[in-house]
C-alpha cells in the first residue's frame, strides 16, 4: 500500500515544482499585461483624461468587488470622473467577470467596459451586452445599480454584473464624496 | 507489454491518427471542445496545437513512468500528470499569448478530462515504448487539430463569411447563421463523420441472412423460418 502512495505523492510534488518555476517565470508577465489592458481600457472609457491617479487607502476591504480606484485627471490636474477596477463573483467564481466602470463627478456609474468575461461563451457575453447597454444609455446611482433588468437564462452573470456596480457607486459615494447619495 | 505498439511500424503510428484512426471522426473522441471551438479557424487551431503538446507529453512521460506507477493509481497518476501540462499551457498562453487565451476560455482548462488523451494513455502510452507512444502522440494530435481545422473552416466559412477572420465578400452578408451555433456544429461534425466513413469505405456491421435483409418484412422466405417452417 505504500509504494502506490508514494508514487503519487512524487508525482504531486514534482509537478507541483514545475508549475512553481514556470509561475516564477511568467507571473510578473502576466502582472504587466493585466496592468496595461487595464490601462488601455481606461484610456478607451475616458479619452479625454491626461492621467490616473490611484486612490490611497480606500476601504477596498469594504467593498467585495472593488480590486483598484483611481481618479481621471484633466491637462490642469482637474479631476474629471472616477474610474473603478472591479472583479465580480459569476458562475465560475470569484473575479471570473472582471470589468472597469467609469463614475462622474456626481457619483453615478455612466459606463462599464468589461475586461475578461469568464462565464458561458455566448450566453455570458449576451449578459453583459444587455446589463451594459442599460448602464451606459443614461448612467445609474444606487437606485438605478440595484433596478438593472437580468438578462434571462444568465441570472448568475447578470446578478454578478449588478453587484459590482452597486458596490462601485457605493465606494465612490464614500471614498470621494463623502457619504453623499 | 512492450512493442511497436501496434501492427505496420512507426510510420503507421503516427498516420493512422490522421483518417484511419483519426480521434474525433473515428473514435469519436473529445466531441466537447470539437463542437464549442469549432466556430473559427485561428481558435481551432490554437485548441488543437494546445491539446497535441499535452497530448504529447503526457504519452511520452506516462510511457516512461510505465513500470514504476502502481495499477492501483494508475488514473490518478495520469491525471496529476496530464492536469500539470494543461497548467503548463494555459499558463504559457496566459502571459504571450492572451488572445487565445481568452479565446479558448473554459475550453482550455478542460483538456485535463479530454478522453482523446487519458484514453491514448490509458490504451497506448503505458503500453509501448516511448518513441512509440511519441509518435503516438503527435499523430493523434495532428489528427485532432484536422479534424478541428476542417470542421472550423466549413462552420467559419460559410456561418460567419470569414476564414481565419479574413472576411470573404459575398458569404459575408449572405452566410448560413445556423452554421456558427450548435445544431450546425452538429449537422458538420456528422456530415464529416460520414464523409470518412465514405473515405474509408466502412459501413456499420450488418447482421447476416435474413435479419440483413431490407425486405424481410415483407419476404415470404423470412416469415416461414422465423416460424421454423424452413430451416
Amino acid at each position: 500500500m505504500i509504494k502506490p502512495v508514494a508514487v503519487l505523492l512524487a508525482i504531486c510534488i514534482v509537478i507541483a515544482g514545475v508549475l512553481a518555476a514556470l509561475n516564477e517565470v511568467t507571473a510578473p508577465v502576466i502582472a504587466d499585461a493585466t496592468v496595461k489592458r487595464t490601462e488601455t481600457a481606461m484610456r478607451e472609457i475616458m479619452p479625454e483624461a491626461y492621467g490616473f491617479r490611484e486612490a490611497e487607502d480606500a476601504p477596498y476591504g469594504s467593498y467585495a468587488a472593488v480590486r483598484g480606484a483611481y481618479e481621471a485627471l484633466g491637462a490642469d490636474g482637474e479631476t474629471l470622473g472616477y474610474i473603478l477596477n472591479l472583479g465580480a463573483k459569476g458562475f465560475n467564481g470569484r473575479d471570473s467577470i472582471t470589468l472597469i466602470a467609469l463614475a462622474g463627478l456626481d457619483g453615478r456609474i455612466l459606463g462599464t467596459r468589461t475586461l475578461v468575461n469568464g462565464d458561458t461563451k455566448g450566453k455570458g457575453d449576451l449578459a453583459a451586452a444587455h446589463i451594459e447597454a442599460q448602464i451606459n444609455a443614461s448612467g445609474v446611482d444606487l437606485a438605478g445599480a440595484e433596478a438593472v433588468d437580468a438578462y434571462t437564462g444568465a441570472t448568475i452573470s447578470s446578478n454578478a454584473y449588478r453587484a459590482a456596480v452597486i458596490d462601485a457607486v457605493a465606494f465612490v459615494n464614500e471614498y470621494w464624496l463623502g457619504g453623499a447619495k | 507489454m512492450s512493442g511497436n505498439g501496434q501492427n505496420g511500424g512507426k510510420p503507421s503510428i503516427l498516420l493512422r491518427g490522421l483518417i484511419r484512426e483519426n480521434p474525433v471522426l473515428v473514435l469519436i473522441l473529445g466531441t466537447c471542445p470539437t463542437l464549442a471551438v469549432s466556430t473559427q479557424a485561428s481558435n481551432a487551431i490554437g485548441m488543437g496545437f494546445a491539446a497535441t503538446f499535452v497530448l504529447v507529453c503526457s504519452n511520452v512521460v506516462i510511457s516512461l513512468l510505465r513500470n514504476v506507477i502502481p495499477d492501483k493509481v494508475r488514473i490518478p497518476c495520469y491525471i496529476v500528470l496530464i492536469a500539470g501540462f494543461v497548467t503548463v499551457v494555459q499558463t504559457l498562453l496566459q502571459a504571450y499569448v492572451y488572445s487565445l487565451y481568452e479565446a479558448l476560455g473554459i475550453y482550455l482548462p478542460l483538456i485535463v478530462v479530454n478522453c482523446i488523451i487519458l484514453g491514448r494513455a490509458e490504451m497506448f502510452a503505458n503500453k509501448n515504448r516511448v518513441a512509440d507512444s511519441l509518435l503516438d502522440g503527435i499523430g493523434m494530435g495532428l489528427g485532432f487539430t484536422l479534424a478541428l481545422l476542417v470542421m472550423a473552416s466549413i462552420r467559419e466559412i460559410l456561418g460567419s463569411g470569414s476564414w481565419f477572420g479574413i472576411a470573404i465578400p459575398w458569404l459575408r452578408k449572405n452566410g448560413i447563421s445556423v452554421l456558427t451555433m450548435a445544431p450546425g456544429g452538429f449537422i458538420v461534425f456528422g456530415c464529416l463523420i460520414a464523409l470518412v466513413y465514405r473515405i474509408l469505405k466502412r459501413s456499420p456491421p450488418k447482421p447476416e441472412g435474413c435479419l440483413g435483409c431490407p425486405v424481410r418484412d415483407t419476404c415470404v422466405k423470412s416469415k416461414k423460418i422465423a416460424s421454423g417452417e424452413e430451416a
